[in-house]
């Protein structure tokens, strides 16, 4: 298991790993862990002195860089990479969550503090983190499906655009960007059909929404409001 | 006969003609506005309660309960057409409706739901009407530490409910549990993780979580799929309408699933949102075949649809007697009454028959028209399908967006679900299941206000969870099916080590 790794066994069966994506493949088992206890190490300088959080950050950082180092060392293979970085990703989630209610009283006497319980959950959310991670490691299994770059980023970026647009711009403009910048998430689209779809469907929101369902919202920019130009007044 | 006394007289103020036109008018808006992907049944009722303040009391409660009924059903077909469920209970109707959509049988799924729920309507209409008053008596029996075991008991069932590995939905939960966590502590309303984000302190809301991680995190993945394989209308239609053997095979799922529903829905608060995964749960142990669930089982739509639908009507004992609702969509219909002149109490039943009674009927004649609208309007949800997906899927981002935004005017929230889409298409990615996360984020806030509670009053004894004998049938029971689900995961486990070993 642990000597001649090359890439293509790394990549496994799944094949069409390049690039990026290949290198990756072969340095994520050490990356991941790596940063996660870097992360978790600056967590324990961040948190007060001889804390609990403090003793876990510390110890859960300096295994998960130990662990890092080993794998790079002895060249290891991960067996389920879908339960390893799952796990290991949940382990850091936990210490993220366990930095952040650093600060949360804990028990009182026998009264829960405001920390108990994000505390003990957290601590559970690591260890069967860990545990998983572990288990990834050792026993084998699937590799993690490939992540597809366009739909997440460009779904993601419609909606952001909307956030980002809805107060300033108004419902109109927004719906249409919004709706005109999803559509180009999968490889079928056709831009005049989007264009054609966005008006459509901006039309038929702007009707529904602050027409047909009276929700207050503002339809143009700012103080600029061309249906005052239509009232003929 | 007083029951049937009672029932009589609240359908006499709810039969009307003019009353029976609010609540199809009401059906049909609430349908046609839940429908929508991303607005669910909170922001359906939200938008609509306005239009039923002109009406007088009684022809505005019919209405309401109509839109409530459609608001209801609307948020289950989005949970089973584009797998965006629009509150707690029905993330388990997403679990096998949305698996039939993708095998082409959307009607059939649509059709069960709306069977099954009137079916469960009218049963629970009969139990209130009957029970009302005596099964309070159960409520009231319920301390912390029942509450807190009835919790540990819902999550054990978010773990069954689970297709794949037991310590990753363990895992999940534990993950909702934090989320639930943000915001300010119940008792001494400190802020916790939330990072002085102002936006945070009220927490995550339901809305954000669900609507990111199923509906958002469900479009990328279908982007990343091959079109071929992601449309759902390629998958042969088979049938709008369940077949007998449909039928057959749900029957005593909707069965099971009302008496569920009927039961835990009288408990306050958590009770509604536990029946529809406990509901689940009892049919895949009982079922023959249990691997079939998660892939499209009808049972598993109908027995969920059912328990849910029992319970809402139920929970209007604790509702009306102890003034705790069960859920967001009750807490709004409150709201509401209250505007009416119902204010929730032990008085309402004896003081304003008229009101309670006609209420309780109307909910009846409620289901009755959603199951009107529906059957026929089944071929054309079904229908909606048919749209190219590149064209859908701009529609349920857009509808969902604005729907997201109006409810609280938040652009944060909008950016929050965004990212909560990434996080959910990465457990996608790896093999996690999004369904247990989202009751223990539900379930969170109630349970740690009862474990303190119950820790408080037992004096930091933690004995009084074994000691009160309810809690402790609670607790051996959730012991049992988490066992009993942890057991073939051991063993398939040691399988796969061993095969490792030869090889």
């Amino acid at each position: 298991m642990t000597a001649g790794a090359n890439p293509s066994a790394a990549s496994g069966g799944s094949g069409g790993y390049e690039g990026v994506s290949g290198i990756w493949q072969v340095h994520s088992p050490v990356l991941v862990p790596g940063l996660y206890g870097i992360l978790a190490l600056i967590g324990a300088w961040y948190s007060p002195l001889e804390s609990i959080t403090f003793f876990l950050e510390l110890i859960c950082g300096i295994v998960l860089v130990a662990c890092a180092v080993f794998i790079r060392l002895r060249n290891a293979q991960v067996g389920n990479r879908q339960d390893y970085f799952g796990g290991l990703t949940l382990l850091a989630v936990g210490l993220f969550a366990l930095w952040a209610s650093k600060d949360l009283p804990g028990m009182h006497g026998f009264a829960f503090g405001p920390g108990t319980a994000p505390r003990g959950f957290a601590i559970i959310l690591g260890a069967l983190g860990a545990g998983l991670a572990l288990s990834g490691f050792l026993v084998p299994g699937p590799l993690v499906e490939r992540f597809g770059f366009r739909g997440p980023v460009l779904v993601t970026a419609s909606i952001f655009v909307f956030a980002a647009a809805i107060r300033p711009l108004g419902l109109v403009l927004t719906s249409f960007l919004s709706i005109f910048i999803s559509a180009f998430a999968t490889e079928e689209v056709r831009p005049l059909e989007a264009f054609i779809w966005a008006i459509v469907l901006t039309v038929f929101c702007c009707l529904l929404f602050p027409w047909g369902l009276n929700l207050p919202m503002q339809l143009w920019p700012g103080n600029f409001d061309p249906m005052t130009f239509l009232h003929l007044r | 006969m007083e029951l049937f006394v009672n029932l009589a007289h609240g359908f006499s103020v709810a039969l009307s003609p003019w009353n029976v036109l609010l609540c199809l008018v009401g059906a049909i808006v609430g349908t046609l506005v839940g429908v929508l992907p991303g607005v669910g049944p909170v922001a359906t009722i939200a938008m609509l309660l306005p239009i039923t303040f002109g009406l007088p009391p009684v022809g505005a409660l019919i209405m309401l309960a109509g839109i409530y009924y459609g608001a209801q059903y609307g948020g289950s077909t989005t949970s089973i057409l584009v797998n965006i469920p629009g509150e707690a209970s029905s993330v388990v109707t997403t679990l096998d409706g949305h698996q039939m959509a993708r095998q082409g049988r959307a009607g059939p799924a649509l059709a069960i739901a709306a069977i099954g729920s009137f079916f469960a309507g009218c049963v629970a209409t009969v139990l209130v009407a009957a029970l009302g008053a005596p099964l309070t008596v159960l409520a009231l029996k319920f301390g912390p530490a029942e509450y807190f075991a009835l919790m540990v008991l819902g999550l054990v069932f978010a773990v069954v409910l689970a297709k794949g590995s037991v310590p990753k939905a363990i895992a999940m939960i534990m993950f909702g549990l934090l989320m639930s966590m943000v915001g300010s502590d119940i008792e001494t309303g400190q802020s916790r993780m939330a990072f002085d984000v102002p936006e945070l302190s009220d927490g995550i809301s339901f809305v954000v979580i669900a609507m990111g991680v199923f509906g958002f995190a469900e479009i990328m993945r279908n982007l990343d799929a091959a079109p071929e394989a992601r449309d759902v209308l390629n998958a042969k239609l088979t049938g709008l309408m369940p077949t007998l053997t449909d039928l057959k095979a749900s029957s005593k799922a909707i069965l099971r699933g009302t008496l569920l529903g009927s039961v835990l829905g009288i408990l306050p608060g958590g009770g509604a949102v536990i029946s529809a995964f406990a509901a689940y749960t009892l049919e895949k142990k009982v079922a023959k075949d249990p691997s079939r669930f998660g892939k499209g089982a009808i049972e598993g739509v109908a027995a969920p649809e059912s328990a849910n639908n029992a319970a809402a009507q139920t929970s209007f004992i604790p509702l009306l007697t102890l003034g705790i609702p069960p859920n967001a969509v009750m807490a709004l219909m409150v709201g509401a009454m209250t505007i009416h002149g119902i204010v929730p109490g032990p008085q309402v039943m004896t003081k304003q028959p008229d009101l309670f009674w006609g209420m309780i009927a109307s909910m009846w004649i409620g289901n009755l028209m959603l199951v009107v609208i529906n059957l026929p309007l089944v071929g054309l949800w079904v229908r909606l399908l048919r749209v190219p997906y590149r064209m859908l899927f701009p529609a349920i981002l857009i509808f969902c967006n604005i729907g997201n935004y109006s409810i609280n005017n938040a652009p944060f929230d909008v950016s929050m679900t965004a990212i909560f889409g990434l996080v959910g298409y990465w457990l996608i990615k790896h093999d996690f299941e999004p369904a247990p996360m989202l009751l223990g984020y539900v379930l969170g806030p109630l349970m740690e206000e009862n474990l303190r509670r119950a820790m408080l009053i037992a004096r930091g004894d933690p004995t009084t969870f074994v000691e009160r004998p309810i809690s402790a049938g609670l607790l051996l029971l959730s012991l049992v099916l988490l066992g009993l689900a942890l057991l073939p995961m051991i063993r398939a486990k040691r399988d796969v080590v061993f095969v490792e070993g030869e090889s």
